[in-house]
């Protein structure tokens, strides 16, 4: 539910920027999380939390290869009670077409039960209204669109 | 990362830890499975100390029933609100036995 403390639209509610590492990928979370408590239900941050760490996972392991030399930047903006965060990274663009695999209708079924991997894309279809991806002049951003529950 | 105790004959595994994510999933289940060795029947793993749990995590926990097998799949207890939401929405919670407390858990392997 929006509040009071919400931002004039398009100013970033926040930005912060970490070494690309899974040990960071908790820093996005609690600089998300604490920005977006005052703007957003309990459930609502659960949410967010899943999914924007299930991406920002995926970024640091296939775009930065897993290696600390590259940057992760988050950015927020909330705009009529929505918010958007913007995952950004100087790591290697990715070999398939994410914009298609997330663009897909609904989430898709379930992953298997005793799967010990792929439910990270799932996830954050699960907690993210949409997902678009950009790639030009050396960054990828992936945009992450929330939508509060009614 | 793992307190163990035995209660009765149930061997409970204590996660003590905030955050059970891709940075920790791989230590986690090593630390499990050391606790595994010697094949305990009755296993309860507590997660009351886990406030967020990612894929990772989950793919640990996972990984970690198929090593030891289906006769001792553990009873998980102890789920905080975004950990229990991680279990309902990948449907975890129809995999795994869930209680509340460890002694609901303990109590649940006794049935």
């Amino acid at each position: 539910m929006p509040s009071d403390r919400e931002p004039e639209a398009g100013q970033p509610l926040f930005q912060t920027a970490v070494s690309s590492s899974l040990e960071n990928v908790r820093l996005l979370a609690d600089a998300a999380c604490g920005a977006l408590a005052p703007v957003l239900g309990d459930m609502d941050l659960i949410k967010v939390q899943i999914g924007l760490v299930e991406a920002a996972n995926n970024v640091v392991k296939h775009a930065c290869r897993d290696r600390e030399d590259h940057t992760l930047s988050l950015s927020c903006t909330v705009s009529g009670g929505v918010v958007t965060l913007v995952l950004e990274d100087d790591g290697f663009p990715p070999a398939v077409d994410l914009n298609r695999n997330a663009a897909a209708s609904g989430a898709g079924p379930v992953p298997d039960g005793m799967a010990e991997s792929g439910r990270g894309l799932w996830l954050m279809r699960q907690c993210f209204a949409s997902i678009r991806f950009e790639s030009g002049n050396g960054l990828n951003r992936l945009f992450l669109r929330f939508e509060p529950e009614a | 990362m793992i307190t163990p105790q035995t209660i009765g004959d149930t061997l409970v595994l204590s996660v003590n830890v905030p955050r059970l994510d891709a940075a920790l999933a791989v230590r986690f289940r090593e630390e499990v499975l050391q606790q595994l060795t010697e094949e305990p029947s009755r296993v309860v793993i507590d997660f009351s100390a886990v406030t967020f749990l990612d894929s990772s995590g989950l793919g640990a926990l996972v990984s970690i029933v198929k090593r030891v097998g289906h006769h001792c799949r553990p009873v998980i207890c102890g789920l905080q609100p975004a950990v229990q939401t991680m279990f309902a929405l990948t449907r975890m919670d129809q995999v795994f036995k869930v209680r509340g407390t460890v002694d609901e858990a303990v109590a649940s392997l006794a049935e």
